[in-house]
């Protein structure tokens, strides 16, 4: 059913949205709430922060709604300008220090550390950085293949962008990636062989 | 070898003959092997960074709602300001009267029910008290607790201070936000019931429905129904953890709900409850487990089931009951 409201949508949606119609904002809001919301938390990683974005970019479609001039899809619109509200945050140091108290809260709730463990978490805080330096249009592409599970096809379809497209993009998205935790990999590919030799 | 090959096929998007292409590619060298390894490495441990708890999305919607309320009302304020060729006299007795009509109307239907020029304290002594605030929501006050609420007017929020320890079931009202401040804790919520327990030296956050925002100087969290949020007193942050039991209720219950509890903590609320000391002698029996439930029974009563069940017995020496083998 929800493959038929963004099917149906978008080109009419817009209208719809431009003429003010109510229901079709509240559908469009929670159509796109928590991936936008997720996705803003990748990017800020604070759950309260991401979704003061996420609320006050719908509070400004909201008032822009009759000037609206989306020639993408919608969905990548949306996209587009959680990214840019979060570089925005980010760039004040707005989140910076609630971060920081974050990461230290969530350390401090870890008790047992196994090296492993130790160098995974490492590994994930370098790659939540590391994810910060996509560029948006890649950054949006990995978002929706990781994190909403879409397949190529969907992505285009979702982005109106070509197949080949979503194929660069990614391939762009993990090289940029293994180019940043070069230093990381090795030492975890040593240990994951160790498993798989183990076994 | 293309990334983006490979990319497609770690993604299991590649067609038949492009997987054949990979894999032999794979097997040529153990170079290719570890490139490969590496991207997916990169794949599994970013699946790790996605948020686990989504928001809810009509609750989501709500909070937009009330956002745009008060964006909306902001904008005809600031339209009003511009068209201001009236006739002072005019606007004058305008405002007078108004006064006058406004102030009559708070003082004959508001005020008996409202208290936005004042402040309602409900304090409880030795027994515990429960009453009903003007906006709907039904507070319960643990022995020796205080509360002071507050209507305010123009920022539409509902606010409480207190001390000791409240269970609170919030009235619903999308439209005016319901705060309470304990130490230097914040609680937001909109429509919820939570209990919180503060002393001099911690305050405890427990949600029981619904979610609310706990907040302490800069750093935020939300809770889940079954979390509490600890802040101590001698520490910064706030910890989260999960509520195991709800023995906490039992002075708005008068239920003592025992399911797989240590004798320990029963003995913590029981000593919390009652004017009694009781102390576990032995450290081997503390951990006993309990499953029963106790409705409004004496302590003495509920102490000899308990001895039934754990085959222990007590001694009480003046207000120290004893528990021992």
């Amino acid at each position: 059913m929800l493959t038929q409201l963004i099917m149906r949508s978008d080109t009419d949606t817009l209208i719809l949205l431009q003429q003010g119609d109510e229901g079709v904002f509240e559908t469009v809001f929670k159509q796109h709430f928590n991936s936008l919301h997720a996705y803003a938390c990748t990017i800020l990683k604070d759950a309260v922060t991401a979704e003061e974005v996420v609320q006050s970019l719908f509070l400004k479609l909201w008032e822009k709604r009759a000037h609206l001039a989306i020639r993408t899809s919608l969905k990548s619109y949306l996209y587009r300008a959680t990214y840019n509200d979060c570089m925005n945050i980010i760039k004040h140091g707005q989140v910076k220090q609630k971060h920081q108290a974050h990461m230290a809260y969530t350390n401090d709730s870890t008790y047992e550390h196994t090296a492993n463990q130790l160098h995974e978490n490492e590994l994930k805080r370098e790659l939540q950085k590391a994810l910060n330096l996509l560029p948006e249009k890649c950054r949006t592409v990995f978002q929706l293949s990781r994190f909403e599970e879409l397949k190529y096809q969907e992505i285009a379809d979702e982005l109106k962008i070509s197949i080949k497209t979503v194929e660069n993009q990614m391939g762009k998205a993990l090289r940029i990636l293994r180019v940043a935790l070069a230093d990381y990999l090795p030492l975890l590919v040593y240990c994951l062989l160790k498993i798989f030799l183990g076994q | 070898m293309s990334d983006e090959l490979l990319i497609k096929f770690l993604l299991r998007e590649a067609s038949p003959e492009e997987d054949q292409y990979v894999n032999k590619w794979l097997e040529e060298d153990q170079a290719n092997r570890k490139k490969f390894e590496q991207f997916r490495t990169i794949w599994d441990t970013s699946k790790q960074l996605s948020i686990e708890n989504p928001i809810d999305e009509d609750l989501a919607w709500k909070r937009f709602e009330l956002l745009r309320e008060q964006k909306g009302v902001r904008h005809i304020d600031s339209g009003r300001t511009k068209r201001s060729n009236l006739n002072w006299l005019k606007v004058a007795a305008t405002v007078v009267i108004s006064i006058g009509i406004l102030g009559a109307i708070y003082l004959l239907a508001i005020s008996p029910k409202h208290t936005y020029f004042g402040t309602i304290e409900v304090v409880s002594k030795n027994i515990p008290l429960t009453d009903t605030l003007p906006d709907g929501t039904v507070i319960t006050l643990n022995k020796y607790a205080k509360i002071a609420y507050r209507e305010e007017f123009f920022s539409k929020k509902r606010k409480v201070k207190m001390s000791g320890e409240v269970f609170f079931d919030v009235s619903k009202d999308a439209t005016r936000p319901f705060e309470v401040t304990a130490n230097d804790i914040e609680v937001k919520v909109l429509g919820t019931s939570f209990n919180i327990k503060s002393n001099k030296n911690e305050t405890e956050v427990i949600l029981e429905t619904g979610a609310v925002q706990v907040s302490r100087k800069d750093i935020v969290i939300k809770l889940k129904p079954d979390e509490k949020a600890i802040a101590r007193a001698e520490e910064t942050g706030i910890i989260q953890k999960q509520q195991s039991d709800r023995l906490y209720d039992y002075y708005r219950s008068k239920v003592f709900k025992l399911d797989n509890t240590p004798l320990w903590r029963f003995v913590e609320v029981l000593n919390e409850v009652y004017p009694n000391r009781i102390v576990i002698e032995d450290s081997g029996i503390a951990s006993l487990p309990l499953n029963t439930t106790f409705e409004n029974e004496s302590l003495t009563n509920i102490l000899h089931t308990v001895c039934d069940m754990l085959q222990v017995r007590t001694e009480k020496h003046g207000k120290t009951i004893t528990i021992k083998r």
